[in-house]
């Protein structure tokens, strides 16, 4: 059965004993394109495609992949999905050459030629033990593997995380030339703004469990505003503002002290809206500033972001 | 999958190649103090221990290196069924037990048996058959402990001791479980190895297939629990029977001394002689006492494995020639032991200088049972005691018992009194030690006594008088102690045998409940655990009788307390149909030990004590 979103979930909720990893999350990706999944630690990422790759229950609603319930995919739906993940896990015996033979046994649509051409990107030795690879060149090597494998659907989990500057930049590039050799669906999860901003085209947020947003960079960039005010003429301390007047208006996220004034970050407001609640507190917007995605992303996530209580951090 | 298995096999390649050196190794080095094949009985128990100890944890290790973090999914996210996965690994897994096992084995019994004097037969091959299946069904009991949900599972060890525990009495006996449990095990491996593996298992069959050896097991460890709250205290308290003997107890007889044995086996008894009575508690004090073992051992078996011999070979030192038993032609083998040249053959009717002058008279010469050799001269098996002399290069027939008359372990020699005892199916017979070597005179018993018709024996207790010897037997009726007699009985110079008194205990040194826990725990566990070891090994003889009103009532009473808890704890797990008829067959059958599997085989933590969820915020607006 053809569907048109590659992963879909429905009310899907996963617990670990009193911890809610997933709740009650709908979520449905299209084929095709390149979607980001971003979400602080302990969001659901990890526990989200554990659960796609059938090596996690949920507690109750369901997960398909491809119109297969990912609890009982079968070999032909495995082969479709491509996963990388952070450590970049490969058996550290064998040497590069043989792990190819092994792989290409698996996946009938393997191309040497796209291996070839994404291992062009790195410096390893077919000879050489996946145990004597460096981080860069292990991930370089998976990358390789799993675009051969030719698979409709790849999903990477923070596959840059320890890369140094240049290898990372090796396996963006590559992974950009195979998405644009190929029509596949590409899942990329990091906490790298950078590399969302570089390569998403569509942008997933996930918050404690639950999907907080799923649309294009540039239209979750729009719902988040920030704006520079002064209010020393309300005479009141920094701590005192933020607690009294600026989380009480609608929208707001966070707000950072900058001498004198304030920097106030809101989502899904418009700036007349805005203006409008901080005047009828008497508050003045000095000016409107564009926001970045990484500032977008960091401003939205912190919203629910856990931070030390003030009484147990006081000095001795 | 091959080339999974391929690349699984490779990874632990090097390390089975060095395990399999260093076994060798220390194999070579034990031929400085004996030869290989010898049945030796430490030798063997280090072997298990390592073999089969290290398969195990092979296996363990094999899945815990795969459950890591992120390496299961490597192993699982494939184009392959689970089943071919784990087919693969299994494989890899038994070709590396393969070679660390049966390498280093197949290598010393091949050389033995090429440039070795010692003789070697199929049956010594045959062992590392045997020793290789059941390596893999420890690496695969490894391996499933690791997969399996239920930390439970591990109970399954205990299948171990149904195959290393009975001296199989037949080829059939001594294989089958082996391969039956390897079967069994593959079976639940592969239904075990699934992407999620915290989820427990739930099909009827291979819930059926893990309680049944669980709950065989659960009986040992709830007999162990009465240390916690009966033995243990009592010990404290200084009021247990083991150091406050129970008077009117047959165990408080293990606590009198040889002459107040005989005392006490005659105070309150049925006497049916009194006057021999009374003059045996005349001679009671002087007399000279011996202990006379009567175990049953089961009778060395045509090809049984080399290692459950109990004699290795008879020397001519004289000749510097060595005597096995060869089980293929049912004679002892000569062969010289500087060279290893075949050097003649001793038959139950004499010496023979070659075998083919021995297949010449093959019929008369063959062995009629694979015999026990014992002190380098006698060959003893079924109703027959041979005299073997190489001075003379002779045979003598020694001694032959009645007909239907075996014997039930070795001869054995009390040092004490220096007799020697027989001890068959249907007498205890002493013969004079020093007469006994004397080969050139017929050999007639001392004293031989016909044995009662007892349930259970232990050892028995003789003393010399003047008139003949006396007998204390104890035995022990119903496992517990119910029914337990001691019986004295007196047998003069003309072999006259009589029974003198008889002493029932009606009292038991604990009460019911434990002293017949594990009937009461599960009545059908207790008679089954019974017939499987003797139907593997006859010697074993665990009685397998039911109990009393007492003790069956009280096992009714559990068999319903079990049923009930089952009730309630099954209904938190929404069990389906088939999974309900399953566990009220398994708990109905045998009882609190199958309840207690159930509790194991299914999950546990947020089931049985649920707190109070925390309310989960409201759910976002679709985005």
């Amino acid at each position: 059965m053809c569907s048109e979103f590659c992963i879909e979930t429905h009310d899907l909720v996963k617990t670990f004993g009193d911890k809610t990893a997933i709740n009650h999350l709908t979520l449905a990706i299209p084929n095709n394109g390149i979607h980001a999944i971003v979400g602080s630690n302990g969001a659901g990422k990890s526990t989200l495609f554990r659960l796609l790759l059938g090596v996690d229950t949920p507690n109750s609603g369901s997960i398909k992949v491809y119109g297969e319930s990912a609890t009982n995919l079968s070999p032909t739906t495995r082969a479709k999905v491509a996963y990388v993940n952070e450590e970049h896990t490969l058996p550290t015996w064998m040497k590069i050459n043989a792990l190819l033979k092994m792989q290409k046994h698996f996946y009938p649509k393997w191309s040497d030629t796209i291996y070839n051409n994404v291992i062009g990107f790195f410096d390893v030795d077919p000879n050489q033990k996946i145990a004597g690879l460096s981080r860069g060149e292990r991930a370089g090597v998976n990358l390789a593997m799993v675009l051969a494998q030719q698979a409709s659907t790849l999903i990477l989990d923070e596959p840059t995380l320890g890369l140094d500057v240049v290898a990372k930049q090796s396996f963006l590039e590559a992974l950009l030339f195979a998405e644009r050799e190929s029509e596949s669906t590409i899942i990329y999860c990091s906490h790298q703004m950078e590399e969302i901003e570089r390569v998403a085209e569509n942008l997933i947020i996930l918050e404690k469990g639950q999907l907080t947003n799923s649309s294009t960079p540039e239209a979750f960039v729009e719902r988040i505003k920030s704006v520079m005010v002064e209010a020393e003429h309300l005479g009141l301390s920094a701590s005192s503002l933020k607690a009294e007047v600026f989380e009480k208006l609608p929208g707001f996220i966070n707000t950072k002290s900058i001498d004198e004034s304030y920097q106030l970050t809101f989502v899904d407001r418009t700036l007349e809206q805005i203006t409008a609640d901080l005047n009828a507190r008497s508050i003045n917007i000095s000016f409107a500033q564009n926001v970045s995605l990484n500032q977008a992303v960091n401003a939205f996530l912190s919203k629910h972001h856990s931070r030390p209580s003030q009484a147990k951090h006081t000095p001795a | 999958m091959f080339e999974l298995a391929k690349s699984e096999f490779y990874r632990y390649q090097k390390w089975a190649c060095l395990w399999a050196l260093v076994v060798l190794g220390v194999f070579l080095f034990s031929l400085r103090y004996q030869p290989f094949l010898y049945p030796d009985q430490a030798k063997s128990a280090l072997n298990n221990l390592l073999m089969l100890g290290g398969s195990f944890m092979f296996g363990a290790l094999q899945i815990v290196l795969h459950r890591r973090k992120n390496h299961w999914t490597f192993l699982i996210h494939r184009p392959l069924p689970s089943s071919g996965i784990c087919n693969a690994i299994l494989l890899a897994g038994a070709a590396v037990i393969l070679i660390a096992v049966g390498a280093p084995w197949l290598v010393m019994v091949a050389g033995t048996d090429v440039f070795g004097s010692s003789l070697v037969e199929f049956r010594h091959y045959s062992y590392i058959v045997y020793l290789c299946l059941t390596a893999l069904m420890s690496y695969q009991l490894g391996v499933l402990i690791v997969l399996n949900a239920s930390r439970g599972i591990v109970l399954l060890v205990g299948l171990l001791v149904l195959v290393l525990a009975p001296k199989a009495d037949s080829h059939l006996a001594q294989f089958a479980p082996v391969i039956v449990f390897n079967g069994m095990l593959y079976y639940l491996n592969k239904l075990s190895f699934k992407p999620d593996l915290s989820t427990y298992l739930r099909g009827p069959i291979a819930q059926s297939l893990l309680a049944v050896p669980m709950s065989f097991n659960l009986v040992y460890l709830l007999i162990l629990s009465t240390v916690v709250f009966y033995h243990g205290p009592k010990w404290a308290l200084g009021t247990h029977p083991d150091t406050n003997p129970v008077d009117g107890s047959l165990s408080y007889t293990y606590s009198l001394n040889k002459d107040e044995l005989v005392y006490y086996t005659l105070e309150n008894a049925k006497v049916f002689a009194p006057d021999l009575a009374n003059s045996i508690r005349l001679q009671a004090d002087e007399s000279n006492y011996h202990w006379i073992a009567a175990s049953v051992r089961s009778h060395p078996r045509s090809h049984q494995l080399h290692l459950d011999d109990t004699s290795y070979q008879l020397v001519d030192e004289k000749n510097n020639i060595n005597y096995q038993f060869s089980h293929k032609h049912m004679v002892l083998l000569g062969k010289h032991a500087l060279t290893g040249e075949p050097a003649g053959v001793i038959g139950q009717d004499g010496f023979y200088r070659s075998l083919s002058e021995f297949k010449q008279n093959k019929e008369s010469a063959v062995f009629d049972r694979v015999p026990y050799l014992i002190e380098n001269r006698y060959a003893a098996f079924g109703n027959t005691l041979l005299s073997i002399n190489f001075e003379d290069q002779s045979v003598s027939e020694r001694f032959r018992l009645r007909d239907n008359e075996y014997l039930q372990n070795m001869p054995y020699y009390m040092r004490e009194g220096g007799f020697i005892s027989l001890f068959t199916n249907q007498r205890i017979i002493l013969f004079d030690s020093q007469r006994f070597a004397y080969e050139y005179e017929t050999l007639a018993p001392n004293f031989a006594f016909d044995l009662p018709d007892t349930i259970e024996l232990t050892n028995i207790l003789g003393f010399e008088l003047a008139d003949g010897f006396a007998f204390i037997i104890k035995d022990k009726g119903h496992y517990s102690g119910v029914g337990a007699k001691t019986h004295l009985i007196h047998v003069d110079y003309a072999q006259n045998e009589t029974l003198v008194a008889s002493r029932e205990y009606t009292v038991n040194r604990h009460p019911n409940w434990i002293e017949e826990i594990d009937y009461m725990l599960s009545p059908l566990l207790y008679v089954m655990r019974a017939e499987i070891m003797n139907a593997l090994d006859e010697a074993l003889a665990i009685p397998s009788d039911t109990s009393e009103m007492t003790v069956n009532l009280q096992a009714v009473i559990v068999h319903v307390i079990s049923l009930i808890l089952l009730i309630i704890l099954g209904r938190k797990h929404e069990l389906n149909k088939a999974q309900w008829a399953t566990w009220i067959v398994l708990v109905s059958s045998l009882s609190f030990p199958a309840l207690l599997s159930f509790v194991l085989l299914h999950p546990f933590k947020g089931v049985y004590f649920k707190k109070p969820q925390r309310l989960l915020s409201a759910k976002p607006q679709a985005v």
